[in-house]
This record gives structure tokens, C-alpha cells and sequence, in this order.
């Protein structure tokens, strides 16, 4: 969904949309930036709901405004994390949060899509790649630990865990950003 | 981050623009990224930076879900794994059952064998030393003790008669016991020991239930 760049509000009945269309690629975003899922959800709904309440003003598409809030939104959110560790989760729960959508059926099947065209790419990995990927994303070990416990120099674990990345991204193709 | 990490990210030779962006993705939502990595990284993610990229906000998002795709499938693959072995689990349990059950009807054969034996074994003690089974018999030239059962002495009879006949034809001389019908000759030639038997085998047709010694 895109908007012409003259005009600055988004009209309440878009937003559903808008959300539907981006609020996976901005969840993931924000949670790559946040590492927290949770805040990711919370700050996500902020970024909705300033889309709602002061319109989409840049000049750009709506994807690239919403990518800019949501980074502003997580630094904004890192700075009162430094400043106050412990209560930052309460501090952002206790504002007014518009409830959340529920994700969208389509949405989820294209997940399960993707999850099973990962499974397929992960099985046409070379088994020493396999065995870097699922040490590192799925038993989240460090690339140093992988290199200590599998006995290999580091840089042949991260050439691995690249090569394998590369991979798996090609698999995906078109599927990323629409879950 | 480790320098030695530091050190690999340095030497390391992108082979691609696209790739790279993909791969330090991946590397800055893992937490494996040098310090002044994240820096330069984030400021690609910075909308008001002059180094701004969307593609590297979309590269985020990208290695996040790719992420969680790959959870999620080798989680998928666990229980995968986890389904099949339940289903190999129940062909093991039913192989350890039939094992199992082997082994429950052979010892059950075993038992019921070893009790046949035993009765047998009783019931052969039983015939050979009960009470109204046995005949003592003491010959009068102080002969040792001969246990004789009743059926023994039907077969001494006949065997004895038998004899007899055969040695009579052998010298052309008419049997002594030409007929068992001759008491009198019975009386005459038949020993003392085939008279004991006979008598302990009446006796204990009669009902005796001790064993008698009969003395000739």
C-alpha cells in the first residue's frame, strides 16, 4: 500500500491494512533491533498508532516512514532502557496501548509456508553447515563455542554459517517480508 | 565480541554486496558483531544518518524471520524425529512383549513339566514303597528280605510255568504242569517262594493294607 506524497494522514480505516501488510516485516525489525520480542510488540503498536493519530508525513512510501518510526521508537526505547534497566517493560506497558490486531490467517500461512521451505532448504545444506545452523540459531551457541566444541579454526565456522545463511535466504525468495 | 572474531570479520572478503548486508544482518540481531561493527551498522539503520539503507532495515527484518524460520523447522524436525521414533517405540515394546510372553509360556511349560514330574515321580515311590504294594517275603533258609509286588508274582507264575513246560518238552518228559488245574502237583513241585508270592498277592487283592511278612 503506498500513499502520494501530498497526502499526510492516514485515514483510520487504512491502518488495518497498513498493519496487515508491514506489521510482520516491522515486528521482525524491530525485534532484530530491540532483541526482545515482547518490547518489539509494544513498540510496534506505537508506531500504528502514530501512524493513526499524526498521519504519514514523509515523502517517501509508507514502508520506508514506517521503518523510520520503528527505528526512532527502539532508540528512543533503548534510551529510557538505559536510564531506568528494571522498568522499562512497565514504563511502556502502562501507556495506552491500542489493543492488538490479530494476525491475519493469510499471514500465517505464509509463516508456515516459509518454515517449510526453510526445512527443506536446511535438509539440502551440507550436513557440517546443518550442524552449524542448528548449533547456532536453534541451541543459540555463540560461533566461538560451535568452533571450540566441533574442533574447527572460527573463521570455517562463520564461512559456514554465511554460506548456509546465503542459502537459506535464496530458499526464501519472495516469502520474506510478508509474515 | 572476541578479537579474534574482530580479527576474521577484518580479513574476511565479502563476496557480495547482497550477501554481506544479509550476513551482518544476521550477525547484528545474533550479538556477534565487534562494537564499533554495531555502531557502523546501526547507522545504516538510521533514518536520519546520511548512511541510511532501507535494504538494511529490510535485511534486518529478513535475517530475523529467516530466524525464526529456522527454529521453527528444526523444531519441526525434532518432533518429527520424536513422532517417528513413538511410532518405531510401540514395534520394540510389541517385539519386547512377544520376548516377554516367550519366555512366560516357557516357564509356564517348565513348571507344568517339572510338576508332572514330581507326580509321576510320587506316584512311582508311591507304587513301589506304599503300603499296599509291597510284600515282604522271607524265605526259611534265612534268605535275605525280597520285596515283591503282586503283579510280579502273576508274572512269576507264568514265567516259572513257562520254564517248567520248556524244560519238560526239552527232555521229552510230560510237564509236571501240564495244567495249572492240578493242585496236587502244584503241591508237590511248586517252591516255597512262588506260594509266598501268590498268597501276598491274594491277600492284598483281599484288602490288606499293611504289608504282611509272610514267612515259609
Amino acid at each position: 500500500m503506498s500513499f502520494p506524497d501530498d497526502h499526510e494522514r492516514i485515514e483510520p480505516d487504512s491502518v488495518a491494512g497498513l498493519y496487515q501488510q508491514h506489521a510482520g516485516e516491522m515486528r521482525a525489525f524491530l525485534t532484530g533491533v530491540l532483541r526482545d520480542r515482547e518490547l518489539a510488540d509494544e513498540v510496534l503498536q506505537t508506531v500504528f498508532r502514530k501512524a493513526l493519530e499524526k498521519g504519514h508525513t514523509a515523502t517517501e512510501n509508507i514502508r520506508g516512514w514506517l521503518f523510520k518510526v520503528a527505528w526512532n521508537e527502539s532508540m528512543l526505547v533503548r534510551r529510557v532502557q538505559a536510564r531506568q534497566s528494571g522498568g522499562l517493560k512497565k514504563a511502556i506497558r502502562q501507556q495506552n496501548f491500542p489493543d492488538q490486531m490479530p494476525e491475519q490467517s493469510e499471514a500465517a500461512a505464509v509463516r508456515s509456508e516459509m518454515i517449510e521451505r526453510v526445512r527443506e532448504a536446511i535438509s539440502r545444506l551440507p550436513p557440517e553447515q546443518q550442524v552449524v545452523v542448528r548449533l547456532r540459531v536453534y541451541e543459540e551457541k555463540k560461533f566461538a563455542v560451535i568452533a571450540e566444541e566441533l574442533g574447527l579454526p572460527l573463521g570455517t565456522v562463520l564461512t559456514r554459517m554465511r554460506s548456509a545463511i546465503s542459502k537459506l535466504e535464496n530458499s526464501l525468495g519472495r516469502h520474506f517480508g510478508e509474515c | 565480541m572476541s578479537d579474534a572474531f574482530a580479527q576474521f570479520e577484518m580479513n574476511d572478503q565479502p563476496e557480495s554486496g547482497e550477501e554481506t548486508l544479509g550476513w551482518l544482518a544476521f550477525r547484528y540481531i545474533s550479538g556477534e558483531m565487534a562494537d564499533h561493527e554495531v555502531a557502523a551498522f546501526e547507522a545504516r539503520l538510521d533514518a536520519e544518518s546520511e548512511l541510511f539503507e532501507q535494504a538494511a532495515c529490510e535485511a534486518v527484518a529478513r535475517a530475523v524471520q529467516l530466524k525464526d524460520a529456522i527454529v521453527a523447522a528444526v523444531r519441526l524436525n525434532s518432533s518429527t524425529d520424536c513422532v517417528e521414533q513413538t511410532a518405531v517405540a510401540p514395534q520394540v515394546s510389541s517385539s519386547t512383549n512377544l520376548t516377554q510372553r516367550r519366555d512366560l509360556v516357557a516357564r509356564r511349560i517348565s513348571l507344568l513339566a517339572s510338576a508332572v514330574v514330581v507326580v509321576a515321580a510320587g506316584w512311582l515311590l508311591t507304587a513301589s514303597f506304599g503300603p499296599e504294594s509291597t510284600v515282604k517275603v522271607v524265605d526259611r533258609s534265612d534268605s535275605p528280605v525280597v520285596s515283591v509286588q503282586p503283579d510280579v508274582a502273576g508274572e512269576l507264575v507264568r514265567f516259572w510255568v513257562s520254564s517248567s513246560t520248556e524244560l519238560a518238552l526239552a527232555a521229552d518228559e510230560p510237564p509236571v504242569l501240564s495244567s495249572a488245574y492240578l493242585p496236587d502237583a502244584l503241591s508237590t513241585d511248586v517252591p516255597d517262594w512262588l506260594f509266598a508270592a501268590v498268597q501276598s498277592r491274594e491277600e492284598s487283592a483281599a484288602g490288606l493294607s499293611d504289608p504282611e511278612v509272610l514267612e515259609n
